[in-house]
């Protein structure tokens, strides 16, 4: 099952939804399919909240770590403070290191897959610098996905 | 034989067909290399056998320039600064003796292929021969450890061969002592080189004791060698024909002064997975009666793409982290380690499966980073003579060692290179820990290296010495040890001026003869 295959419309619940706010929605419900999850999505109302991919809790385990680390990276990228401009991004540099790369709803090949992105981005010096750790673009979005999850 | 100075009648005059001024590396090195060879060799050492607190105070001096120890960087008695070494060893890169044109006065006078015949017995001096220095294949056989291959194409792994380390008046003194051709002049400060009236040669070395006896000392040839600080100074007070200081009509002497900036603190390293982590990465791993630890390195490729200096980083553990003990909430550098040890777990570890037990008994562990770099050489980084004198009334020098930004630049882009090194390989992660890049790590110092204030070069205009080490225009002095390099790589001297003094030994005994 992907977020896919739902209906659009059903993202906006019973909630008056706007154009903006749909075409997010859309974007992150089609994101929810590339990263095999139908299971986030927009808050109603006041800041995002996120429901957590599947994939994810295989790829960070301790996630109060992540989380310290993720907020240090959103006080300096605070455009990221979106689920779905996190995911977009991830899934964006995704394609551009390799446009065949399928991901899918299995959680260990998702994690898998993103190990791979993680080196290839520090052997291309694709990094970021979070309170002096030097770290992968994804990862760092990674560890701000888990801070805005938790 | 050895002979002390203070116990010769006053006004003595010796006879030698080679003087070597400096009983150190270079210059027991090269009597050495000369004992039994029927050239009569007289040392002349200004310390003792044992360090005394009045011979050393000869060495201090003024400081100028960044905060640096006259005294406290080198040793005056036999054996000169290999009593306080640390004993590591590697050649210098190829890169190093080349010009390069983003470097400044860059460039030897021949490539290193001129001194690698020199390096396998230069090993066998420091005694950390057979040199792999450049082998991973040796070190994973006598470690039994696949070592990584780094994936992002800027650090390689060269390997440091550790000296005992070799304390050259202790371990060499008797040879020299048996040696029939040898003489060891032992408490005998050097406090001018004679020059011939037209100041093309050498007619003697004057010599004073602290007791005040005055001696003289007159060889066919030359070798000044008694360390990259003494021998600037030695050149410019010997000023009695050249007032600007003997081989200084082109004022070179002293310039170009060059260390290997050392600092630390400035970053840190966490590995959650010891098995992906060879030991000789971390530590120092014996093999065949000796001891070696990697070194990263950029790559030369690297180095030409982004026209970077040279440097050398190496690691040490510093903590570990057992899974069983508890984050000091207190220690703010603790958590952030922890954190990210934990966080980046997936990453970093051979356990696919984050949601399985980790090894139970560790987290992870955290390494200092120490690191060290070639600077440019830098005409305005200088040794002079100070208007300060010491005991024997003769001017102290005046140290100014300066770095540029390009030096800075260099070493921080190096550095960052490491992070990636690192992550690309699933190793670590590095934390940078200088918050302003606009400045050097504190503390900043030195690795008591001091290199380049005679540096050679076959023009005049560019160098105190030309390619076999003589210095210009005087035909019977010539200048031992690393004040000699018009560049510094990033490996540490001591190999690479033995080395070039046994280079020097081999010239002298085809000249003298």
């Amino acid at each position: 099952m992907t977020g896919g295959h739902r209906s659009l419309l059903s993202l906006c619940g019973d909630h008056r939804c706007t154009r903006r706010t749909f075409l997010l929605s859309a974007l992150l419900s089609l994101t929810a399919g590339v990263f095999g999850s139908n299971r986030y999505s927009l808050a109603n109302s006041g800041p995002e909240r996120c429901v957590e991919p599947p994939w994810l809790r295989k790829t960070i385990a301790d996630r109060q770590s992540a989380a310290r680390i993720g907020r240090a990276y959103l006080d300096a990228h605070p455009e990221y403070r979106h689920c779905h401009a996190l995911l977009t991004d991830m899934e964006q540099t995704l394609k551009r290191q390799d446009a065949s790369v399928s991901l899918t709803a299995d959680a260990e090949q998702t994690a898998g897959i993103l190990q791979a992105l993680l080196r290839k981005e520090y052997a291309r010096d694709e990094v970021v610098s979070v309170a002096g750790w030097v770290l992968s673009k994804t990862e760092a979005r990674l560890y701000a996905l888990v801070a805005m999850i938790a | 034989m050895f002979t002390d100075a203070r116990t010769l009648p006053d006004q003595t005059s010796l006879e030698a067909d080679l003087a070597i001024i400096g009983g150190g590396v270079a210059g027991i090195t090269l009597a050495r290399a000369l004992a039994g060879s029927g050239i009569s060799v007289c040392v002349v050492e200004a310390g003792g056998l044992e360090a005394d607190p009045e011979v050393q105070s000869l060495y201090e001096g003024e400081n100028t320039g960044i905060d640096y120890s006259p005294s406290g960087t080198r040793l005056r008695l036999f054996g000169g600064s290999s009593n306080h070494w640390g004993g590591y060893c590697r050649p210098l890169d190829a890169i190093d003796f080349e010009q390069r044109d983003w470097v400044p006065f860059s460039g030897w006078p021949f490539a290193i292929e001129e001194l690698i015949p020199y390096y396998e017995p230069a090993s066998e001096i420091v005694e950390v021969a057979p040199g792999h220095y450049n082998d991973r294949e040796y070190w994973q056989r006598v470690s039994n450890e696949q070592l990584p291959e780094l994936a992002a194409g800027r650090m390689r792994l060269q390997f440091v061969h550790f000296s005992t380390p070799t304390r050259f008046g202790s371990r060499y003194g008797d040879e020299l002592k048996a040696a029939a051709n040898i003489r060891i002049l032992l408490n005998a400060n050097v406090t001018r080189i004679s020059a011939s009236d037209n100041a093309h040669g050498v007619k003697g070395l004057a010599i004073r004791t602290l007791s005040g006896l005055r001696h003289s000392v007159k060889a066919r040839y030359y070798v000044l060698a008694a360390g990259g600080l003494e021998n600037a100074r030695i050149l410019l007070l010997s000023n009695n024909i050249v007032q600007a200081g003997l081989g200084n009509q082109n004022d070179l002497v002293g310039r170009f002064f060059m260390e290997h900036p050392h600092m630390g603190g400035f970053a840190e390293m966490v590995v959650a997975d010891l098995q992906r982590f060879p030991k000789i990465l971390r530590e120092r791993v014996m093999a065949e009666g000796r001891s070696a630890k990697a070194a990263f390195n950029p790559t030369q490729s690297f180095l030409r793409e982004h026209r970077l200096l040279n440097a050398t980083f190496m690691m040490g553990v510093a903590g570990k982290y057992p899974a069983d003990q508890l984050p000091d909430a207190a220690n703010a550098n603790d958590t952030a380690r922890r954190d990210m040890l934990m966080a980046a777990r997936r990453f970093l570890t051979d356990n696919d499966d984050v949601e399985k037990p980790g090894r139970p008994d560790d987290t992870g562990i955290w390494l200092g980073v120490g690191g060290s770099c070639e600077q440019v050489p830098n005409p305005d980084s200088r040794v002079s003579l100070s208007t300060q004198q010491d005991a024997l009334d003769l001017a102290k020098i005046k140290l100014n060692w300066r770095l540029t930004e390009q030096d800075r630049l260099s070493f921080y882009t190096h550095l960052h290179s490491l992070a990636l090194e690192f992550g690309a390989l699933g190793l670590g992660r590095l934390r940078e820990m200088v918050a302003d890049q606009s400045d050097w790590p504190q503390p900043l110092g030195g690795g008591s290296h001091h290199m380049g204030t005679t540096r050679m070069s076959d023009n005049p205009l560019r160098g105190v010495v030309d390619r076999n080490c003589k210095v210009h225009a005087v035909d019977n002095l010539y200048v031992a040890g690393s004040s000699v390099f018009p560049t510094s790589g990033a490996a540490n001297p001591t190999l690479t001026l033995v080395a070039l003094t046994l280079r020097l030994a081999d010239h002298l005994k085809g000249r003298i003869r």
